[in-house]
């Protein structure tokens, strides 16, 4: 499922959340909208699904407009075949899990193998003995494969995903991680996520749209903008970076110890050292700057240490 | 059998004892004048007063009125808090406290007002002659259970518009993604969500609904509906008097209220986990079209019109009138009977009486319940379970039955110690009665207390009762004071203590009203109601001052 957004704009009150905003999500990938909290990241999400009406622009789903100011289209989120899944799960307490996985089917008078088909989805996230219990009787990660059994049950062209992973503890994310790709790559579906976390952007998505005050910064594939970040704020925003000037930096992991013919060096003192368990990572501090390089061997505060950067590395804009 | 150690819990066993005294007693003093008859256990004469024919009317009567009342208030309160939750309707705060209004008017205040309205050359016949005798159509069982649902509706409605703040967003949204139209969503994600609110609401305005008695005692008598309250009240107070059949009548009408009780409990614990919602909600928003909002606006000035405007209409009119008969014409309008109130001695008395009631139940119970509060949190088992129990039987009992109770228990140690016929068993009824109130405002107080606060003063060095004085206190203060005012602003109005136990000569502002509608200058009557609402409200809008979160 393809979707395009053209010149999308949202205001809430006076403040204008989402700047018109043009964005090509292609069918079949997983593409991650990330930014800061209050960035407008949620509120394009939410409009992809008919749950918030734009102020202008249009909205297309493969050949169907859902959306144009200009041409008086709004169609209900009822009508726009998508499936969510919600920052908190949005399960349906009074109803059993295999009742919530139907309600898609059922609210869409699409019956035919019902029980099969809601087993299908559950056994997809491995709940299939679980259709009787209801939502508080499950753990949070049960809450969330729930949720999105409820999603692939309806056999929707696209998923969209709103900081679904933020509820659950580090571990389980983690794990979550990998079984949202997993499931999405293998049935097909396209999925937009939105998330805050650059970890989860970086290690799920085909393509990352950074967000900043309800512009997209960047619309690239995760290597492209930890590498080739197109502004500072993006810069900022996804890695460490360690800043040479106001518009020049380099990535921790870009810098040796061990001097290179051409590379670029600095001395500076060790200011603290934290054990990470793989690698050691020093605190650097000159007069103005404060670099992290992760280092095999320890090194004490106060020591000098150089380190040296070849200019090919040096990301600038 | 593990000892009991008497010396750490010595003062939870006084306390309980106390609680027990005052409430309990009472309590045991009518199932025994129940059962016992000429000195003797007799179930099958106490059997036999039950099902006679005429109880079995007003057994009948009350619960058809319960059940009416409720069906009446919900067809009010449904539409008026989904409009006061899910629609632009919602941004005008000053609407919740309109909406108290009729709950805090005193019924038998706000039924004379209707009684004034509509009967016989009536304010509705002087404004539209044309009609005839149409309004007197009212006095019937419709009218009563109309009046009496304009009294309770503002307590369901309040209920279901929290109920439906409460429900996420998400929820409903998700309904909507997943293919369920308008329709759908309400009917089967918004309904059912709200079922268990409804129910314990509908138990709540049953049980109220049988425990009143104010209305039913000025409305419900003059159409000849006699209900479980107003003749509890008339075996007790008119000869002959009988103790046995009021006894049995109460005893009836606590098995019912506690039985909804437990009813209710059991909903609510069934539901409760239902609605505890993750992060992120976000009020839904139903967006009315210009003829949507003028429809809700109609509906709410409707709604209103009938329960605050007829009833606060009829009765300033009429305190405001200088002869009933000439009725509402222009020359005819006097303050005369305000000043009048205040220089005849018994009104004064009685504002005083009221004023002297409030003011030391409020004081007793703030005390007293705070100290049973912080014994239930310090007890642990039985003496926990035991004084939380008893300490809020009496907010589950229809307060006419725990005064028969009082009548009967203090009547009978009359000769050790003779309180009857006093004051103060006024004041100590009034107590017992209204202690809930102060345990559960300040039960509620403790529960925004986290642990960890009181256990950091303990590790910065205070002494308990340092800790109690600096961090306790200030934090349930606010609690314990909207409770004093609570207990102020009903015990202020209250009508069935007063009329039952009030000693010779003795009249509040209730029984002064009362005695006025009745028999004496109606238009005095209807001035002391005004003075008495107008302090009513001047303490709840300080109440909702206490109340209201603090501005972080």
């Amino acid at each position: 499922m393809e979707i395009n957004l053209i010149n999308v704009t949202k205001s809430f009150g006076d403040k204008q959340v989402i700047f018109p905003t043009t964005l090509k999500i292609e069918n079949g990938s997983f593409t991650t909208l990330l930014g800061p909290s209050g960035c407008g990241k949620t509120t394009l999400l939410r409009m992809i699904a008919g749950l918030e009406t734009p102020d202008g622009g249009e909205i297309w789903i493969d050949d169907t407009c859902v959306y144009s100011k200009e041409k008086n289209i709004n169609i209900p989120p009822e009508k726009r075949h998508l499936a969510f899944v919600f920052q908190d799960f949005a399960l349906w307490p009074h109803m059993t899990v295999f009742e919530n996985v139907a309600f898609g089917l059922r609210a869409r008078k699409n019956t035919e193998n019902l029980d099969n088909r809601v087993r299908d989805a559950l056994k997809t996230v491995k709940l299939e003995d679980f259709e009787e219990r209801y939502p508080h009787q499950l753990s949070g990660g049960q809450q969330q494969r729930v949720a999105f059994a409820r999603a692939i049950a309806v056999k929707p062209g696209c998923i969209l995903f709103d900081e679904p992973l933020s509820a659950l503890d580090a571990l389980l994310r983690e794990q979550m991680r990998h079984e949202l790709t997993e499931l999405t790559s293998s049935l097909g579906i396209t999925a937009v996520f939105v998330t805050h976390d650059q970890t989860e952007a970086m290690s799920m998505s085909d393509r990352i749209a950074v967000l900043n005050v309800g512009h997209v910064e960047q619309y690239d594939s995760p290597e492209t903008i930890y590498h080739n970040p197109s502004s500072e704020f993006v810069a900022r925003f996804v890695g460490k970076s360690n800043w040479l000037s106001e518009n020049e930096l380099f990535r921790p992991e870009d810098a040796t110890i061990t001097p290179t013919k051409g590379a670029l060096s600095y001395k500076l003192p060790v200011q603290s050292v934290q054990y990470l368990g793989d690698t050691y990572e020093l605190t650097l501090k000159s007069d103005d700057v404060t670099w992290t390089y992760n280092s095999g061997e320890k090194f004490n505060p106060g020591e000098l240490l150089s380190i040296y950067i070849e200019p090919s590395k040096v990301i600038s804009f | 059998m593990k000892q009991i150690d008497f010396k750490k819990n010595l003062p939870f066993i006084l306390l309980l004892i106390l609680l027990g005294f005052l409430i309990l007693c009472p309590l045991i003093s009518i199932f025994a004048k129940a059962v016992i008859i000429d000195g003797r256990l007799d179930f099958y004469q106490a059997w036999q007063i039950i099902t006679n024919s005429e109880n079995l009317q007003t057994i009948y009567n009350s619960l058809l009125l319960g059940v009416s009342v409720v069906l009446c208030s919900t067809v009010i309160a449904v539409p008026t808090a989904f409009l006061l939750a899910r629609t632009q309707l919602a941004k005008y705060s000053f609407l919740d406290i309109v909406f108290m209004v009729p709950f805090m008017t005193p019924p038998y205040i706000a039924s004379m007002g209707w009684i004034l309205f509509m009967q016989k050359n009536g304010l509705f016949q002087q404004l539209f002659p044309s009609t005839g005798a149409l309004s007197e159509n009212f006095f019937q069982f419709g009218g009563l259970v109309l009046v009496m649902s304009l009294h309770v509706f503002p307590f369901l409605m309040t209920m279901l518009k929290n109920a439906i703040l409460n429900i996420p967003a998400s929820l409903e949204e998700s309904a909507a993604v997943f293919g369920a139209g308008k329709t759908k969503r309400l009917t089967k994600i918004f309904a059912p969500l709200l079922t268990g609110n409804y129910a314990i609401g509908a138990l709540l305005v049953f049980v109220k609904t049988l425990s009143e008695y104010g209305t039913p005692y000025t409305l419900g008598r003059r159409i000849g509906f006699y209900v479980f309250t107003t003749d509890i009240h008339r075996y007790s107070t008119t000869a002959p008097v009988d103790f046995g059949s009021s006894a049995s009548l109460s005893s009836i009408l606590i098995f019912i209220c506690m039985g909804m009780w437990m009813v209710q409990n059991y909903i609510t614990n069934r539901t409760s986990y239902r609605l505890v919602s993750g992060k992120g909600t976000r009020p839904v928003q139903t967006e009315l079209s210009k003829l949507g909002q003028f429809g809700a606006w109609l509906w709410i000035g409707i709604v209103v019109l009938i329960a605050i405007g007829i009833p606060y209409f009829a009765i300033i009119s009429t305190s405001l009138i200088k002869l009933r008969g000439f009725g509402l014409a222009a020359g005819n309008f006097t303050f005369g009977h305000y000043k009048e109130l205040l220089t005849t001695p018994k009104a004064i008395s009685s504002i005083w009486n009221s004023l002297f009631l409030a003011v030391s139940s409020a004081t007793i119970c703030s005390i007293l319940g705070t100290i049973v509060v912080l014994a239930v949190r310090k007890a642990k088992g039985f003496f926990k379970k035991a004084l939380e129990a008893v300490s809020l039987l009496p907010e589950m009992l229809p307060s006419i039955v725990l005064v028969l109770g009082i009548m009967l228990f203090w009547n009978s140690i009359y000769k050790i110690i003779p309180l009857y016929n006093t004051i103060g068993i006024m004041v100590l009824a009034y107590v017992i009665l209204y202690i809930p109130y102060t345990v559960s405002y300040v039960t509620s107080a403790f529960t925004q207390i986290n642990e960890s606060l009181l256990e950091a003063g303990r590790t910065f060095g205070a002494t308990p009762f340092y800790v109690f004085r600096r961090i306790t206190l200030p934090m349930i203060s606010r609690g314990i004071f909207a409770g004093w005012m609570m207990i102020f602003i009903i015990a202020f109005r209250e009508l069935v203590t007063a009329s039952l136990i009030a000693p010779p000569n003795t009249l509040v502002i209730s029984t002064y009203i009362n005695r006025e509608f009745e028999q004496g200058s109606v238009s005095l009557g209807m001035g002391m109601a005004v003075i008495c609402v107008i302090i009513t409200i001047i303490a709840l809008l300080i109440f909702r001052k206490i109340v209201e979160p603090k501005e972080v």
